[in-house]
């Protein structure tokens, strides 16, 4: 049925991509996401607000790579909840939290979330904050802000300072200024069709090397503001290359101290990053990114890799 | 945005002591008020970065609002969850039912003895916000719209 939707310029572009089983892509298109949650221990207890989700006979299961992750087992409107509503808990995708587990924020830390609305993993990075440090939640597009700036008040957030500025002009105010930075950059959105079929429909390579661009100009501006020793994370919820491995490789070129570190997370199935793409050779470190595909963990596609600034 | 001076702190501190019985409220935060009569809990090491920063909408939680003018302070829900049990005066506690009314901001009624004109919610450990109490002993949760349960 989705195939239906598709253009033959992503049918191909897709077949190309060497470690990506199509089939099983269009199969899990098909299906509708699991729903994750977060329970914020910044309120309460966590067996405490799991005890109250089980009065109310809501299934769930631990996501094995994210702390205070769970995915419900059966249906439940869990976005009307008291419990929602109080923001004790957090609706989010189980792989959306691999990207945050990745920076491994430490209490203590001053950490920017560059391109943070709605406010996901910025309140997920508060939470392993415990209060101490500082979050700085920073997304250029106002309307975009007021989600944010909602579930940072919602999940008891105090240690934040919420900014509207352009990402790549950190570095001009805040040069070497952070421990660590999160680029989850805006993509072409190919790992989370589920939720939305118009994606497939409105795909074009001229879109996708037009956010290429971006994306390289923010993942530059994230490494330059990092202190020397800090670390990022770049993440996208698309699978092409020129949004993910390419864009890494330039910066590898452009920053001779940009390091890329391994990923480890608890039970999260994934591919190697490619170090190959229409006949150029891109750099080996590229293999210890992650390509997450939907039928991996029957959940978004991703790609995550963690960058180290060296001295 | 204006950062409360040691004074300003204390008067907020005073009132809440004499609403709700919390001895120094917020006292390891620095508070912010905004244009709103909001005010809002944060770190110095936050305000001191947010100082180096550009283009700030916003810092911290909203935790009260403080209205200069009828020298009355509600909290918001998170500005009571930060408080939680020291708060020991005007506070009622609820029912699952009525924790899902009030947080549909419908007015709930309740036989409560009270001279106060705000009065905190909570159920088991999980502290709701004011309430402000009307002549007519019904409560009026300060829910803002946007965290209103929907009605079913």
């Amino acid at each position: 049925m989705i195939e239906s939707f598709m253009k033959d310029e992503l049918r191909d572009y897709l077949a190309r991509i060497p470690s990506l089983e199509y089939d099983l892509l269009i199969d899990s298109w098909s299906r509708p996401l699991p729903e994750g949650f977060r329970v914020n221990t910044l309120k309460l207890p966590e067996e405490y607000i799991l005890e109250r989700l089980r009065k109310k006979n809501i299934l769930f299961r631990k996501i094995p790579w994210a702390r205070y992750g769970y995915i419900l087992e059966e249906e439940f409107e869990l976005s009307t909840t008291i419990e929602h509503m109080l923001g004790l808990i957090y609706l989010q995708g189980p792989v959306s939290m691999a990207s945050v587990e990745a920076l491994d924020p430490r209490p203590g830390e001053i950490i920017l979330d560059m391109c943070a609305a709605p406010g996901s993993k910025s309140t997920q990075i508060s939470q392993i904050l415990q209060g101490r440090g500082v979050l700085i939640a920073n997304d250029p597009v106002i309307d975009r802000c007021k989600a944010l700036s909602s579930n940072l008040q919602r999940l008891g957030v105090y240690n934040v300072v919420v900014t509207t500025l352009d990402g790549r002009v950190f570095p001009k105010i805040a040069r070497e200024f952070f421990d660590r930075v999160l680029v989850d950059a805006p993509c072409s959105s190919l790992g989370i069709v589920s939720k939305d079929w118009s994606v497939v429909k409105n795909w074009s390579i001229h879109n996708v090397i037009r956010l290429s661009r971006l994306q390289f100009q923010l993942l530059r501006a994230a490494f330059d503001c990092l202190k020397l020793g800090g670390t990022l994370v770049y993440s996208t919820c698309t699978l092409t290359v020129e949004e993910n491995e390419l864009v890494v490789h330039k910066l590898l070129r452009s920053r001779s101290n940009a390091y890329i570190e391994e990923i480890k997370l608890n039970g999260l199935r994934y591919e190697e990053g490619l170090t190959e793409w229409n006949n150029m050779k891109l750099s080996d470190e590229l293999s210890k990114s992650l390509r997450i595909y939907p039928y991996h963990n029957n959940a978004e596609g991703f790609y995550i890799v963690k960058i180290r600034k060296g001295g | 945005m204006k950062i409360l001076n040691d004074s300003e702190k204390k008067i907020l501190q005073e009132l809440l002591y004499q609403q709700h019985g919390v001895k120094e409220a917020f006292e390891e935060f620095i508070l912010v008020m905004g244009g709103d009569s909001k005010i809002r809990a944060t770190t110095l090491e936050t305000i001191e970065v947010a100082r180096k920063l550009r283009k700030v909408l916003q810092i911290g939680l909203y935790v009260a609002k403080y209205r200069r003018n009828k020298n009355d302070v509600f909290l918001s829900i998170e500005g009571s969850q930060l408080l939680n049990n020291q708060i020991t005066k005007n506070v009622v506690e609820l029912s699952e039912e009525e924790c899902r009314e009030w947080m549909r901001g419908a007015p709930i009624h309740l036989s409560i003895n009270t001279d106060s004109r705000y009065i905190v919610g909570k159920i088991d450990k999980i502290y709701l916000g004011s309430a402000r109490v009307s002549r007519d002993g019904k409560l009026y949760p300060q829910i803002a719209v946007w965290r209103r349960i929907p009605e079913e």
